[in-house]
């Protein structure tokens, strides 16, 4: 007997189907563990919100100091280059006033 | 067949008990959603959102300088500092604690600490600076209320002009007022989702509108010129001991104000100290005064422009003129016998004036109906009669009698009396003259400031031509016979030729009956050089208190700024 007519005679003739059943546990396992990652994924999304929120309100914050401190500075360079403070530091510069002017004459 | 259990009919009675109590349940919730859902839904939204308002910025106003724009008109915060009595702990520890950062005595504030309320208000302007120091002591029952203000750099050198924003962000007075709608904006909107706590919380349903920050002005005066005109009516006014004073000054061709000043004035940044209103207005725009003989110019532009007379054309001066019975008479019964209309202007003659009123009716010897007529529409063509539409808040518009009124009302109108005009309306009434006729809408702004900040220019308004441009020149050369040898002659320089009119207007009796003896207003209109204007300018003194007419209580303030004009606008002195 040759060994391929020897496999042949121990060669199976029925298979066997492979069954995959779920009961109700699994079931509800299943639906439990898609619950829990659908809820990480929500929560993962609410805590990068919140973390964009918090950095929105800083920019915001920011801005608002920014602009209140643009404002101060310039009060502050309005105020340096007001008349009277001209006056003030001309005067102690010891500037004085002309009195009269020349005119060239064009030929 | 075996009977029905009974376990079967119990069943079916709960069976039933239960769909009647589901449909119960649904019936109520049918009823809550559909039936009174949208109450519901606006009350839950109500709970869970609320609206914030954003401010718009106000917008800026500026002067073009030569290196660029500078603010007179800025942004700010201050504090509204106010207490809660119920709990401040100790009032005697607090008031001084307030007192020595705000510079109030304490016994000013301690009673605000022990009134019987909850919110007493300390001070309306408290500064950021002092507001950090307050809340660095964290003291009980001190409230701070941050809000938006204005800071004026240059204090009471532009106030009558501005005005100023009040504690509601309101402008109040000058142009603050006139432009508050453009100055401030549109306020924004964030409509939002909040929390138990009333926190706002992201959602879609969340909406924004944005604030439209309030456009910013740019004004055509000059700092400089404000400055030099408010020095010099400063000492017009305190030198010839006057109530007041206004100078303006303006550039007769496009109708920019150059300068614009009042005395007594106030600083914007402490508007809350003024207890005297008056000085909030701008009197230059607010204030009626009747111009006295620097209306003579006026009359005399009309009857030149007319044909009714020229700067030659005689009458015979007898220092009186009756009408209808009344006397009419020279200042100080001065009679010069036969004049010109040179003279007329240069020696500023009642009785020429009415001359001129009496030539534009067509019968020299009294005045008709149809000259009150004429002399009325060249009146209405100089402006006068109606407001200037300068944009300053609180402009009133000059009077002007009708035609129909009696002959002496208009006799007297001649000369600048029982008319009444605002200073700005005086000046841009004059200032058709010296632009050759042609009558320009006075303005103080100059554009305002696109997004990026650029200026978009504001084009010179002409009104209308009023007079011919030869009668112009007529009239403006008798104007400079009165700085050459008339009222004037304080103001004459050598090298530039100026055409002006004093005026020394009676002020009217608030009872109607007459004049008040002795007060008088002081004028002087002005422009220079007299065949190129560069400038033109009003000078008026309110009320001095010295002797002399305007030639000694307004025109020496209108030399000393004038000689500063020459040198700003570089106008070298003719070799004449």
């Amino acid at each position: 007997m040759t060994s391929a007519t020897a496999l042949r005679r121990n060669q199976n003739i029925t298979r066997n189907k492979l069954s995959f059943q779920t009961g109700p546990f699994s079931v509800g396992l299943l639906l439990l563990g898609f619950v829990i990652v659908l809820s990480l994924l929500y929560l993962n999304q609410i805590t990068k919100t919140s973390v964009f929120n918090y950095k929105i309100s800083n920019l915001q914050n920011t801005q608002a100091n920014l602009t209140t401190e643009k404002q101060k500075l310039q009060i502050e360079a309005a105020r340096v280059q007001s008349l009277a403070q001209a006056k003030a530091n001309a005067t102690s510069a010891g500037l004085i006033k002309t009195d009269t002017v020349s005119y060239a004459t064009a030929h | 067949m075996l009977p029905k259990s009974r376990p079967s009919l119990r069943l079916f009675g709960v069976a039933i008990v239960f769909a009647i109590l589901w449909l119960l349940a649904v019936g109520k919730l049918f009823y809550v959603q559909a039936i009174q859902g949208k109450e519901y839904a606006s009350k839950a939204i109500q709970q869970q959102s609320r609206k914030f308002d954003i401010p718009a910025q106000r917008g800026l106003v500026y002067i073009k300088e030569s290196d660029g724009l500078y603010p007179i008109a800025l942004n700010t915060e201050v504090y509204n500092l106010a207490v809660d009595p119920k709990f401040v702990k100790d009032p005697g520890k607090t008031s001084d604690e307030i007192s020595k950062i705000i510079n109030t005595p304490s016994d000013q504030i301690i009673d605000k600490l022990t009134a019987n309320t909850r919110y007493a208000e300390i001070n309306k302007a408290v500064s950021s600076e002092q507001a950090d120091k307050l809340k660095s002591l964290s003291l009980p029952g001190v409230i701070l209320q941050k809000r938006a203000s204005r800071y004026y750099p240059e204090a009471d050198l532009f106030s009558q002009v501005l005005g100023y924003v009040n504690d509601d962000g309101e402008g109040q007075y000058g142009l603050e007022q006139f432009a508050n709608s453009d100055l401030s904006g549109t306020t924004g909107r964030y409509n939002t989702v909040t929390d138990a706590l009333g926190v706002p919380i992201n959602s879609a349903e969340n909406t924004l509108i944005d604030p439209k920050d309030g456009k910013s002005y740019v004004l055509t005066l000059d700092r400089g010129l404000q400055q030099v005109a408010s020095d010099a009516l400063k000492a017009a006014v305190d030198g010839n001991k006057a109530e007041s004073g206004s100078i303006i000054i303006m550039d007769p061709s496009t109708g920019a104000i150059k300068a614009m000043v009042n005395y007594p004035s106030y600083d914007p940044n402490n508007f809350r100290n003024v207890t005297d209103y008056k000085l909030f207005s701008n009197s230059s725009v607010s204030s009626l005064f009747e111009p006295g003989s620097g209306f003579k110019t006026i009359t005399m532009a009309s009857g030149l422009d007319a044909g009714k007379v020229k700067p030659e054309t005689t009458y015979n001066d007898t220092g009186e003129v009756v009408i209808s019975g009344k006397t009419i008479k020279n200042a100080e019964n001065h009679k010069f016998g036969i004049q010109n209309m040179t003279d007329v202007i240069q020696k500023s003659l009642n009785t020429g004036v009415v001359f001129v009123l009496e030539q534009l009716g067509g019968n020299p010897k009294e005045i008709t109906a149809a000259g009150k007529q004429l002399f009325y529409e060249y009146l209405k063509k100089f402006g006068l009669g109606k407001v200037t539409g300068i944009e300053q808040a609180g402009e009133v518009s000059s009077q002007i009698k009708p035609p129909t009124t009696y002959d002496v009302d208009y006799a007297n109108m001649t000369f600048g009396q029982g008319i009444s005009v605002n200073s700005v309306q005086m000046l841009s009434a004059v200032s058709a003259i010296a632009n050759k006729g042609v009558l320009v809408k006075p303005t103080i702004v100059a554009g305002t400031l696109d997004n990026n900040g650029d200026l978009i220019p504001n084009k010179p308004e002409v009104v209308r031509s009023v007079i011919s441009s030869d009668a112009a020149s007529k009239i403006t050369q008798m104007m400079t016979q009165v700085v050459e040898h008339g009222s004037g002659w304080m103001t004459r320089m050598k090298g530039y030729s100026i055409a002006g009119k004093t005026g020394t207007a009676q002020v009217p009796r608030a009872d109607g009956l007459g004049y008040e003896a002795n007060k008088n207003i002081g004028s002087f209109i002005g422009f220079a050089p007299a065949d190129n204007p560069k400038f033109i300018m009003f000078v008026r003194i309110d009320y001095p208190k010295v002797d002399g007419f305007a030639e000694v209580t307004a025109v020496p303030a209108f030399s000393t700024v004038a000689k500063e004009l020459f040198k700003y606008y570089q106008v070298p002195p003719s070799g004449n």
